[in-house]
């Protein structure tokens, strides 16, 4: 208190005891304030997903290209092709056709090239998920109470 | 703000750090400068709340609830504004939600006066109170009814002068008036205690 004249109610006031606190109450504050913490941004987890995503990235250019090439080398742009320039194909021939396409597909390619389609769309909202957390901190050592 | 400790094995003794410079490093994540705060806030905080609201365990939900509070105010606190009174204000202004919620207070209760007159200014000071009032046993709760039915603006001075060290300035920012309306209300407040206690003589 500031040095201001003191009377009785002053004097008296003075005798009152400070209450004590429950015993844990700092350990409690400090566990609702860690509570109230926004989820903490881990930036070796944002690197890990940005490099598996773009790994999962470059893996499907080359299965895309690899597929094109196969594509070509089985003959399946040609009956693609076919089917393009003359849709009659479909209604005249759907059996034959049908059979064409299932020799020329290279299906191991196209089932690799979906697989890792789905895996880059995961990886993409990993990235943006982890990306988005509120709290701009870097979490590094947070303490755990 | 995501808490952390300082440097390992870097020994810092945050007792010795001012109320600013805790707050600062707690604004920038530093647990230990937080903990700091906690620790020499905690009891003084818990004792205001306490005599505003008379409750054990309320005064104790409105401490965690002020230093949670505090916690998210502090990155984007204005500095002109101290650390110990905002801390004050945020839990008296907790405390006066939980009266609110526990009886509804008139508008008037809750803010000062326009006019500084009041029947309350006239009561004349009478003798001192015997000095045995301090000796009795149940001074403590006598004091504490003392406060108890003082209207809750001027129970909040009172609580802030009686229980804390902090100055008339001081009390002004944390209930957010001038200070010259906060020794007006102190000296309104005594006269009433001192009624009060007359009576219980």
């Amino acid at each position: 208190m500031s040095r201001e004249p003191r009377d009785d109610v002053d004097e008296l006031f003075g005798w009152l005891e400070p209450v004590e606190p429950p015993a844990g109450l700092v350990r409690q504050v400090l566990r609702r304030v860690e509570e109230a913490q926004p989820p903490a941004r881990h930036f070796s987890r944002e690197l890990a997903w940005g490099l598996l995503d773009l790994a999962a990235l470059m893996a499907l250019t080359l299965l895309s290209v690899s597929l094109g090439w196969t594509l070509a080398e089985t003959g399946g742009l040609d009956v693609l092709r076919a089917v393009l320039e003359n849709l009659e194909l479909l209604a005249d021939a759907r059996g034959d056709l049908l059979l064409a396409v299932v020799e020329a597909v290279p299906w191991l390619h196209l089932v690799g090239l979906v697989l890792d389609l789905a895996v880059v769309y995961v990886l993409s909202r990993l990235l943006v998920g982890e990306l988005s957390r509120p709290g701009g901190a870097r979490h590094d050592g947070v303490s755990q109470r | 703000m995501i808490l952390r400790r300082g440097s390992p094995g870097k020994h810092v003794d945050y007792a010795l750090f001012s109320d600013e410079r805790l707050g600062e490093l707690s604004a920038g994540g530093d647990a230990a400068a937080f903990e700091a705060l906690v620790c020499r806030y905690s009891r003084p905080l818990f004792n205001f709340a306490y005599r505003i609201l008379g409750d054990y365990d309320l005064a104790t939900e409105v401490t965690q609830d002020a230093f949670v509070r505090l916690y998210t105010t502090l990155p984007e606190r204005k500095s002109d504004l101290p650390l110990r009174p905002l801390l004050y204000r945020i839990a008296r202004n907790r405390a006066v939600d939980v009266l609110r919620e526990r009886k509804v207070l008139t508008f008037s209760q809750l803010t000062p006066p326009e006019d500084e007159e009041s029947p309350v200014a006239a009561i004349p000071d009478p003798a001192p109170l015997p000095a045995e009032l301090a000796e009795r046993h149940d001074l403590q709760r006598l004091l504490q009814k003392a406060i108890a039915v003082l209207p809750p603006r001027y129970r909040q001075v009172v609580a802030l002068r009686y229980t804390t060290d902090l100055t008339f300035a001081e009390i002004a920012d944390a209930l957010e008036m001038p200070e010259n309306t906060a020794k007006t209300l102190f000296q309104r407040a005594k006269a009433m205690l001192r009624a009060a206690l007359r009576d219980q003589l």
